[in-house]
This record gives C-alpha cells, structure tokens and sequence, in this order.
C-alpha cells in the first residue's frame, strides 16, 4: 500500500504558467514574487560560483515537486525547459502526474475498477459522515476523479451544516486540483477558523505559491508558526520559500532551525551543505553529507555530492571510490552524464587534461544536451589550439543554455580574439544579461563599445 | 565626421514656391530642402540624444527619399553604436554611392568590415580611401590594425609609423607596442612606450604596461615609478595595484600589500590572480589557514594558473601536509612542465612521504631545468646527505656554490638564512671548507639603515604624486636596484645606490604608517650616507 | 621525520609564485552538486517506472498473442 505524501505534489504543467489568469499585475515588484527570483540580495555566492538553473536562481540542494517553478518567456523555453527531476521531456498539463497514480493501481487489477463511479448514489453516502469520509478518499486520491469527489464534498459538507472543517479542506483540494485558487483560498481558511491545523496551514500556503504570493505564504508560515511552534513543516516551507525568492542567507537560517527540531531532515541538510559547498568550506559540506550518509540516504546524487565534497577538502582517498559508486547508481542516463562531468572536474583539478577531456565526452555520450559540458569542452579545446572547434562547442553551448553566462562569455572573448568584434558585442550582451556582475563581462563591453564609438 | 552641407549636391526634388503675381514682400528663398534637417540630426547625435535623432532622420530621410547623404551617415553611426554593425556597414555603403568622392565614406565602411573581422577586404577600402586623401593618419593606424590582425607584423609596423609621423596618437602606440610584444622584440616595445608615455604622461594604460614591461624585465625601480604615476591618476586601477601590490609583497611588505589589494578587490571580486597575491601576503605572514582558503579559492576560479597551484603545494609543504603538497604540486606540473622548482618542491614532498626512489627522478629533473637557483641542488644535497650518498652531495654542494656565486655579482637580494645556515652545516659535514662566502660585498648593514630605507610607502593615504611621496616609494623600490654601481655623479636621474641588503623574510610589520617623515631630498642623501659608508667598510 | 645529528632537513622557499598580470581566459562551468530528490518524488518515479514496465509487459504479451492467433 503506497502513501504518498500528497502535499508535496505541485507539478505545474506547462498551460498553467502560460495562461496564469491569477496574475495580479504584469511585472511584481521585486521580492514579491517568485517567478522573478530577486538580484542575489541573499549573500549567495555569484553565479560565477555556483552554477544557475533554468530560472536563474542557483541551483538548489534539494529538489522538489514544486522546485522547477519559474516562467518561461515564450512558449518555446517553456517546451524546452525540463519539468521534472531527471527526465527532460516536459509534461503538458497538471493531470498528467496525478493520473499515474490510479493508473498504476488500477494495473494491478486487471479486472477493473474497483468501484464504478457513474453508478454511485452520492447524495445517500453523503449522509453517512464516516463512510464519505473514505469514499471521498478513494475517489480523490485513487480515482482521480475531481468531479465526482467535489460532487460527494459538497453534498457531505452541507449534510455537516458547514461546521465539519475536515469537509471544507477536501474542498478547498478539490478546487485547487480544479484550477480555482481563489475559491480553494477561501475555503481553506475558513477550514482555519474553524480548526487550526498544520496540514490546512500547508495547503493553503500551496494557493499561495501558484497564485505567486510568495509574501503572504510567508506571513501565513508565520501565524501558523505562532500557533504551533517549531512546527519542522512550517520552517520547512518558509526556508523554500526564501530559497525560491533567491534568500540564501535567510533560507539557510531557516533550515538551521529545521535541524534543530529535526536534525535528520533531508531536505535542510541538503540545502546546508551545498550552501557550504558553494561558499568555500566543502569540509562542512562533507560532514553534512556524512550524516545523510550515516542516515541511510544511498543513491547517486549524494555519492556524487560526497565525492566533490571529498576532492574540494582535500580527501582523495574517498573521491573516486565516491564517485565510482555514484556511477554506479545512476538510474539513468542524464545522472551518469552529471557525474562523468563532475569527473571531469575532479581531473581538472589534477591537471589530467587528457582525462578531462575524455570524461567531458563521456558526459555528451550519456546526455546530448549537456551545456556545461559543452562549454568545457571548448575552454580545452582552446588550449588545445582548435579554435574552430571551440567556437562550434561554445555556439552549441549558448544555444542549449541561454541562461548560463559562462558559453556567451567565452565566445565573446573568443570573437574578440579573431577580431569579429559584432558577434563578441551580441554574445557578451548576453553573458551580461546572464551575469550583470561579471567584470570581465563588463570589460569586454567596455572595450568593444570604445572600438564602435571610434570614428 | 561629415559636416552639415549646404550646398545640395543633387537636385532637389520638391520645386521651389514661385511667386504669385502680385507685388508682395519677397519671401526668404527656401533652404534646399534635401539637407534641410542636418544641423538638427547633428545636434541630437552630439548630445547623445539617439532617440531624437532616429526621428529626425527618419523624417529627412522620408522626405528625401533616402537620398540625403548625412542622414544615412548618422543613421549608420548610431547602429554602430548599438553593436549592429552589419546593417551599418550597409548604409554606410549608400553613402559611398551617394557621395563617391568622399574619403570619410570609404573609411566608414572600412571600419565596419573591419569590426566584422574582414580585415581584408577592410584593407582594399582602405586603401581606396588613401588614394582619395593621402596624409590621413587614421587611414595608416587603421591599416596597420587590420595588418596586425592579419599577422603581417611588418606591414603593419610601416604603417603604424606613418600614422605617427602624420599625427601622434596613443591608440597608435598602443598598437605598436603591442606588435612588438606579440613579436617577442621588448626593447623596441619599451622604447615605444616610453614616446608614448612623453607624449602623453596621463595615461594609465600607457603607464602600466609601460611598468609591467620593465617588471618583466627585471627594472623594478622603472617599474615601480610608472605604475606609481599610474596610481597617483587612478588609484584604483587595477592592473597597476596587482603589479605594485606584487612588487611590494616580494619586498615583504605584506600589510601595505593587503591594503592595496583590499581597494580593489570590491571591484574585482572574483579575480584568481588577486586572490593568489592576497593568499601568498597570509603566506608572508604565516596566517597559513588564511592563506589556503584564499588560494583555494583563486584555484576553484582559474583551476590552470600553475602559479596558485605552486603556491598552495608550497603553503602544505609548509604545514607539514605532504599528500595534499603532492597532489597540487603535480597538478601545477602537469601545466608547467618546464620549472626546475616544481620539481625540487615535488621531490621534497615525496621524500616526506617516504618514496627516495622517486624523489630521486624528480630532483634530477629539477637539476637539469633550473639554472640559477641554488635551494635546488642544495635540497638534492640534502637528500643525497641523508641517504648516505656523501659523493653525490659534494657533487651538487658544488653546482649549488656556482650558483651562489653566480648570484651574488647579480642579484641585490640577500640568501634566505634558514638556506644559508643549512648551506654551511652541510658544508661542515661533507668537509668542503670554507670556501665560500655567503655575504655580498656590501655588508648588512646596521639596522637603523635598514629601517630608515625600508619604510614602506604609505600610498594608500598619499597620492604618488607629490613629491614626497614619490621619494618614500622610490626608496622603497631602490630595495630592487639590480645595478649595484653608485654613481659619483649626483643627478637626479643618476641610478638609486645599492641599499642595504634586505633579507628575504617579512619583518615584523612595523613598517605601515608614516613613522618618519620623509623629506624630497631624503634619497639624495642616503645615496650619499651609502657612499660614505662604503667607503669606510672598504 | 629522520632524526639524528647527522641529517639535515630540506629548505622551503618562503616566497611563492606571485601573479604579477592578470590576462583573461576562458570561464569553466563550475563543478555540480546534484540535488537530491525528496522521498515523494522518488516513490513518484518508482511507481512510473513500474506502471510504463507493467504496460509494456502487457503489450509484448498483446503482441505475443496476436502473432500466434495470426499463425
């Protein structure tokens, strides 16, 4: 019997950020929403550090159903853009996770349905609270029937005269699911009025991230935090909250007090330690992968994370059995690719460039459309003397990744180098408008602007 | 860039009013309508008023039907601007069709084949435009350019000389300097930076490439007075602080160092040789943690530079960290393979970890790479010493004695004295004999001396420039005068005298801050203390 | 570390290597923590793994059986 933790689904599919009708106005104001991620006011390391995804926030320790949120310029990024963890192809509509769900259930019984829905009497199990209870449950969750569900809530919670806030709950989800965040909204709190509950907390504070009220989600955790207090799910929500606002600082502080509450929460231990990672003390970042490590966390993401930790301080006994049994593990193809790149770094770092090399093509074998790999590619080839080459890498690079400022610099400075100074301004503007902060950038800017301005 | 003209030069398409036949006041005849608007494109472009000027070319344009030949030329210039210099080059091709006669024209779209790294078809344009206007030395500069990216360093070079001839430019310097450098010829370089720096004594770039070059070279008191001058017009010029900053910390002065490099790096944040350089001040220090975690992060941000590499396996050397040593000390070898120390250093870190045999192999690599430093075969010696090889080590306590003496008649700079004493132990254990003389042929001095001559340059709160300050920098920077002749003549320009020999570690950083005041005519007067003192000690 | 009188030990430099220009170059793409996956979304995948497994047994064995009915 499989439970899943059904609060942490949020996967948005791609017509739902699209065609946001809840949008209050066309451009938030900074820090109020989180589809634009705020300038690093967080104290993070810069992009120059610590690498970027899709979105452009730095990407994170830990990842969540909900973590790929971030809005897509046009129709084509949004096709584009990876929408779940690993698999690169994108899901087009929000039914498509919750539909796996009974399907994979229903496959176990060949014969069919448990229940026939179109057959069911939902007005008579409406006046049985209990038996709607799990009815409503099986419907929900198994069937993924929102209709029917919504139908057999609505009647039971009249039938309870409106007091039963579990009812208004189901509501509310049956509304969220249905795309009514307004109406969800207002169910849910006054499923709050009624009954304090951390799990209403937390649904409502889902309205709020879709409806990209990043602040009121926040205030909410808040309250809710004052009326339970050190609640480990509330910090949670409000650490993710700061980290998709772009907050590190805050958001590492928050996970700290996750810790203190719990201190084997995955998700605050992840984000701690690539936090250390990416601001120069993989030592602590170790120890903190350790732990998830002592925890039973086994699987190809922390070996790798525990390998890099391992050759950053200085431990080269543990990196490449580390990242030997990260390969190992790799359920697929893109992970393998990850840790065949992060080889190539280790090998950098030995100055093996034969061996870097080698693992950068490993990592195109295993992923096509690794930018980074790409990227590093050409930065050897240069030093190898094959500039064209460089240049076709690099070009393939920008294209993959526009969000990356690393292959549009290079090839500015590349195109710079040759003399072809028009394609250098166009690719360093756009290295600029990935990393504004990026002196060489700037530099390189200011250089050619000085060429054009000559007469 | 084309003036405004009056006079239309085609004819106008719209007919002038004629008059009515009544007897009226004439009205003023109308200006030709074609150039009508040029003063006002003209204002917009001067003011960087781009907006306003698009109007108003595309409204002249309108009328004009294209034809009006500023307007285009403006509208090109201001796509230029915006980095599109195709579109540019293509009206910049109208004009030349509209006014065939006109160098500036042809020189325009030269310009812009050249900024799309067509240099030779930028070449032929070029030349086309001398045909029309011979003595123009932008037309030289610019063909010397596109020669130099085209790698015909000559031409180029003929071409950029003409340019001179014909107008000085710093750009024009610039650029022959840089063939120069790129030809491996840095005495012509210099001697063209340092016209350059006459000519135009305010330019910083001039300066400090000027003061990177003698750096190089070896001229460290030149060095140090140009990227001084550098500083005193922009004290926040990076390069010239990176260069100044190294020059003071191989003179040990690490705080007066740390202060520079902390003015820059807000700007620079992520900079790996300014982190290597701070890591290394730590070094001087001995803030070894400091030290790595600084060095550890240049080495994240540039992990090909051999030099944080070296650094960070001589920091674990020193911390006694002899695998960790190892591991950066072959990394740094693998993009350096031609540097007698890195091997020396290796083969101290292998020996550390118990592997003779290999250190062997490495410190014959390091014997037959170095050439002039002598802690290599001393180290060898010491290896060989310890492993019972007493013939082996004679053999390399002499090549090290070479060394040495081939040092002293060069170099100012005093022996390390940790070097020097183990340099004599040895020496007394292998039964060599006294034979050689470690000091230079002026003695340490007293200390006063050294303290006097070695206060530091408090530059950070004074601009290099007055004179005083100047003085404190320059005798600061005499610590580097590799000649050791005294001049009997005073002149001002007369070589700074060898200073007192300074040693090699950091000394207690007393030394920032103003604690004494230094008067214009301070060095002038040590050089004559110096005399004096050499006199009685020979 | 050997003792005794008679071994001496090796002399480090005291000054390092110092970059006196700093000359731009090519930008790597920095090395990548994966993130790890929370407990939800993994059983999610297991569960899809094993829904499009069981599906795709199912249409070989569709397919099985059409071949024979067909022969």
């Amino acid at each position: 019997m499989v439970y899943v933790d059904e609060i942490d689904i949020d996967q948005e599919g791609i017509a739902e950020m699209m065609l946001d009708e809840n949008a209050i106005a066309q451009v938030a104001r900074p820090g109020t929403s989180l589809k634009l991620p705020g300038t690093s006011q967080g104290g993070g390391p810069s992009p120059a550090v610590r690498p970027v995804t899709q979105s452009g926030r730095p990407v994170t320790g830990f990842v969540r159903p909900s973590t790929q949120s971030g809005r897509p310029g046009t129709m084509e990024q949004a096709i584009r853009t990876p929408r779940t963890a690993h698999t690169a192809r994108p899901i087009t509509s929000a039914s498509g996770r919750y539909v796996r769900l009974g399907t994979a259930s229903m496959l176990t019984n060949p014969e069919g349905p448990f229940i026939n829905l179109s057959r069911l009497n939902l007005a008579k199990y409406a006046q049985k609270p209990k038996l709607a209870k799990a009815l409503f449950e099986y419907i929900f969750h198994h069937e993924n029937d929102v209709k029917n569900a919504l139908d057999l809530a609505a009647l039971a919670t009249e039938h309870a005269q409106y007091k039963d806030w579990w009812w208004k709950v189901q509501i509310g989800k049956c509304y969220y699911r249905l795309g009514l965040y307004r109406e969800a909204e207002k169910q849910f709190k006054s499923a709050l009025k009624q009954q304090d509950m951390v799990d209403t907390v937390l649904y409502l504070a889902k309205v709020y991230f879709r409806l990209d009220q990043p602040l009121t989600a926040l205030h909410l955790f808040k309250q809710g935090l004052d009326k339970f207090p050190g609640e480990v799910t509330l910090l949670c929500g409000i650490a993710r909250i700061y980290e998709e606002m772009n907050n590190i600082s805050l958001a590492a502080e928050y996970y700290r007090e996750v810790l203190k509450q719990d201190n084997t929460h995955v998700e605050a231990i992840a984000c701690i330690g690539s936090n250390h990672f990416y601001s120069d003390q993989p030592e602590i970042a170790l120890r903190f992968y350790r732990r998830l490590l002592q925890m039973g966390v086994y699987n190809c993401q922390l070996f790798n994370n525990l390998g890099l930790c391992c050759f950053f301080a200085q431990q080269y006994d543990m990196t490449l059995t580390s990242l030997e049994r990260a390969l190992s593990l790799a359920e697929n193809e893109e992970e393998a690719a990850d840790v065949w790149y992060n080889l190539g770094h280790v090998a950098v770092g030995i100055g093996d460039l034969n061996l870097a090399y080698q693992c950068f093509k490993l990592t195109l074998a295993n992923n096509n459309d690794h930018a980074e790999a790409y990227n590093n590619l050409a930065v050897l080839e240069i030093r190898r003397g094959h500039v064209e080459q460089a240049r076709a890498l690099l070009q393939t690079a920008s294209s993959l990744a526009p969000h990356m400022y690393e292959p549009h610099f290079n090839f500015a400075a590349l195109s710079d180098q040759v003399g072809d100074l028009q394609r250098s301004y166009i690719a360093a503007q756009k290295s600029k408008e990935a990393f504004p902060g990026h002196v060489d950038t700037q530099q390189l800017i200011k250089q050619l602007k000085q060429h054009f301005a000559m007469l | 860039m084309a003036e405004p003209r009056l006079g239309a030069e085609l004819a106008s398409p719209f007919p002038i009013a004629t008059e009515p036949q009544k007897p009226r006041p004439r009205k003023v005849p109308e200006l030709p309508i074609l150039e009508r608007r040029n003063w006002l494109i003209h204002l917009h472009y001067i003011r960087k008023d781009y907006d306003a000027c698009k109007i108003a070319i595309k409204e002249q344009l309108h009328e004009t039907q294209g034809m009006c030949e500023y307007a285009v030329y403006v509208q090109a210039l201001i796509l230029r601007l915006e980095g599109k210099i195709q579109e540019s080059l293509e009206l910049f091709q109208t004009c030349s069709i509209l006014n065939p006669q006109s160098a500036d024209n042809l020189k325009q779209v030269a310009r812009s084949l050249f900024l799309l790294g067509k240099h030779k078809a930028a070449i032929e344009v070029y030349n086309e435009a001398a045909k029309l206007n011979q003595k123009d030395w932008e037309i030289c500069h610019n063909l010397g350019v596109c020669y130099m990216y085209l790698k015909h360093f000559n031409k180029a070079k003929d071409q950029l000389n003409d340019a001179l001839q014909l107008n000085k430019h710093d750009l024009t310097y610039m650029m022959l300097g840089k063939i120069h450098l790129l030809q491996g010829e840095t005495d012509k370089a210099i001697e063209v930076y340092k016209k350059a720096v006459e000519f135009s004594p305010e330019n910083t770039e001039l300066l400090t490439t000027l003061g990177l070059l003698y750096l190089q070279l070896g001229v460290y008191q030149k060095a140090f007075e140009h990227l001084g001058n550098a500083l005193t017009y922009d004290p926040t010029n990076y390069k010239a602080i990176l260069a100044a900053g190294s020059m003071m910390q191989t003179h040990g002065d690490f705080d007066v160092a740390l202060t520079k490099y902390r003015v820059v790096a807000y700007t620079m944040p992520e900079s790996p040789p300014l982190w290597n350089n701070i890591g290394m001040c730590f070094f001087g220090k001995k803030k070894y943690v400091a030290a790595i975690s600084c060095l550890k992060r240049a080495n994240y941000l540039a992990p090909f530079d051999w030099k944080i590499l070296y650094n960070l396996g001589l920091v674990h050397l020193t911390m006694q960290q002899y695998a960790s040593a190892f591991h950066f000390l072959s990394a740094a070898v693998n993009f350096q393979p031609r540097m007698g120390e890195l091997y020396m250093l290796l083969a101290v870190a292998l020996t550390n970890l118990e592997d003779v045999e290999n250190a062997k192999r490495s410190y014959e690599q390091a014997v037959a790479l170095d050439q002039c430093n002598p802690l290599v075969n001393l180290n060898y010696a010491v290896l060989l010493y310890n492993q019972g090889d007493k013939k082996g080590a004679l053999c390399q306590y002499h090549e090290m004695e070479k060394k040495v003496n081939a040092l002293k008649e060069n170099s100012a700079l005093d022996f390390d004295p940790e070097m020097v004493d183990v340099a004599q132990k040895v020496g007394a254990a292998l039964q060599v004999g006294e034979s050689l003389v470690w000091t230079k042929p002026i003695k340490d001095s007293k200390s006063k001396q050294r303290a006097a001559t070695s206060s530091k340059p408090s530059s950070t709160q004074q601009p290099l420039g007055s004179n005083q300050a100047l003085g404190q920098a320059m005798s600061s920077a005499a610590g580097y005068g590799k000649t050791m002749q005294l001049s009997t003549g005073a002149g001002a320009s007369a070589p700074l005298a060898k200073p007192p020999s300074l040693p090699l570690e950091p000394e207690p950083g007393s030394e920032t801050g103003p604690e004494e005041t230094i008067s214009p005519t301070e060095p002038q007067e040590w050089r004559k203390e110096k005399r004096k003192s050499r006199l009685t000690t020979e | 570390m050997p003792e005794g009188k008679s071994l001496f030990r090796e002399v480090l430099p005291k000054q390092g290597q110092l970059s006196v220009e700093d000359v731009a170059t090519m930008v790597l793409c920095k090395p990548k923590l994966l993130p790890l996956k929370s407990v939800t979304l993994e059983k999610l995948e297991k569960m899809q793994r094993a829904a499009q497994e069981t599906i795709r047994q199912q249409e070989v064995a569709q397919r099985e059986q059409q071949q024979q009915s067909q022969q």
